[in-house]
């Protein structure tokens, strides 16, 4: 349960690109940028800040997507998106399936949602700068 | 290393080839009609008298050659996108380490469907190379009305599937070349 309140739908929330090849020629993001890491598993790790970046990401990333709060919980009813705050510098977008098994096999029907919200989002998202 | 290095790059379109191992000389690869590699003689093969059918290759059949330089024109960008991920199974210490390099596995594999793919239908528009972030490789073509994604998996072969939408929501199939091509020839 988080401690923080309710992020306010007008608010931009942050995901760093990890891979150059997630950013398409003409700036948009293809969906693998909110493809979940491995580590990702309380949801899609976002910094609600952009200073917030420099101070607590690895390195190296390619480039940063900025999505509208708002716009995260409109992609989907069901399963229903939401940004939650758990650090001062950090929330995770809930409700995209976690793809990963221990034992390395996948269950097809969530990976499919899940490739169909990643998409959602990335069609939402847009490059408030480069680093 | 090197000759297994150029072993495993031309393996993928010796699919039509048999092996002839000639008596006090070196063994050669003939194309024949069926479409089975003469597996168990390829088997008794030593790397270098491999690496030495796969030279030969270039002189028994020239189509080959045009064919890897057809490839290479036509699909130069995917091919480009591949070899760059080539160099992470030596070296990932340049990567982000919430993510994974490609694995070998879905770089063999990925290899393995381009060449193939292309070679099925030299139509068919460049794909884009696209790593997961998780090991493994996303092959992806993008038309007007739909998205096609042939996902290779870092080291599960059952994982390898594609993903497709057309127009809204994804679904899901297995990855078979009839698959792939009726989504693709649309």
């Amino acid at each position: 349960m988080s401690t923080f309140p309710p992020l306010e739908s007008s608010k931009e929330v942050y995901r760093t690109v990890l891979r150059k090849e997630w950013i398409r020629k003409d700036g948009s993001f293809k969906w693998q940028v909110f493809k979940p890491y491995r580590t990702d598993k309380d949801g899609i790790s976002v910094f609600i800040e952009p200073k917030d970046i420099e101070e607590h990401s690895e390195t190296p990333y390619f480039g940063i997507a900025s999505v509208n709060v708002g716009r995260v919980r409109e992609c989907s009813a069901s399963p229903a998106l939401d940004v939650i705050q758990d650090k001062t510098w950090h929330a995770n977008i809930t409700g995209v399936p976690y793809p990963y098994n221990d034992d390395e096999t996948e269950d097809e029907t969530l990976k499919t949602k899940m490739i169909e919200l990643c998409e959602a989002l990335a069609n939402k998202a847009s490059q408030p700068y480069n680093p | 290393m090197k000759h297994h290095a150029q072993f495993s790059d031309v393996s993928s379109i010796m699919d039509d080839y048999v092996l002839i191992q000639n008596q006090g000389g070196p063994s050669e690869l003939r194309r024949k009609s069926s479409s089975t590699l003469n597996q168990e003689a390829w088997n008794r093969c030593s790397p270098y008298e491999r690496y030495k059918a796969a030279e030969n290759i270039y002189h028994i059949d020239e189509r080959v050659q045009a064919f890897k330089h057809e490839l290479k024109t036509s699909w130069g960008e995917a091919i480009s996108q591949l070899q760059e991920l080539h160099g992470e199974l030596f070296d990932d210490s340049s990567l982000n380490p919430a993510i994974e390099a490609t694995s070998r596995r879905a770089f063999l594999t990925a290899l393995f469907w381009l060449v193939k793919t292309y070679s099925e239908d030299r139509s068919l528009p460049c794909p884009d190379i696209v790593p997961s972030g998780d090991g493994g490789i996303d092959i992806e073509w993008t038309f007007d009305d739909r998205f096609v994604s042939a996902q290779i998996h870092k080291s599960n072969p059952a994982n390898d599937r594609i993903y497709f939408r057309f127009r809204e929501g994804f679904q899901s199939t297995e990855l078979k070349m009839g698959n792939l091509l009726s989504l693709l020839q649309k």
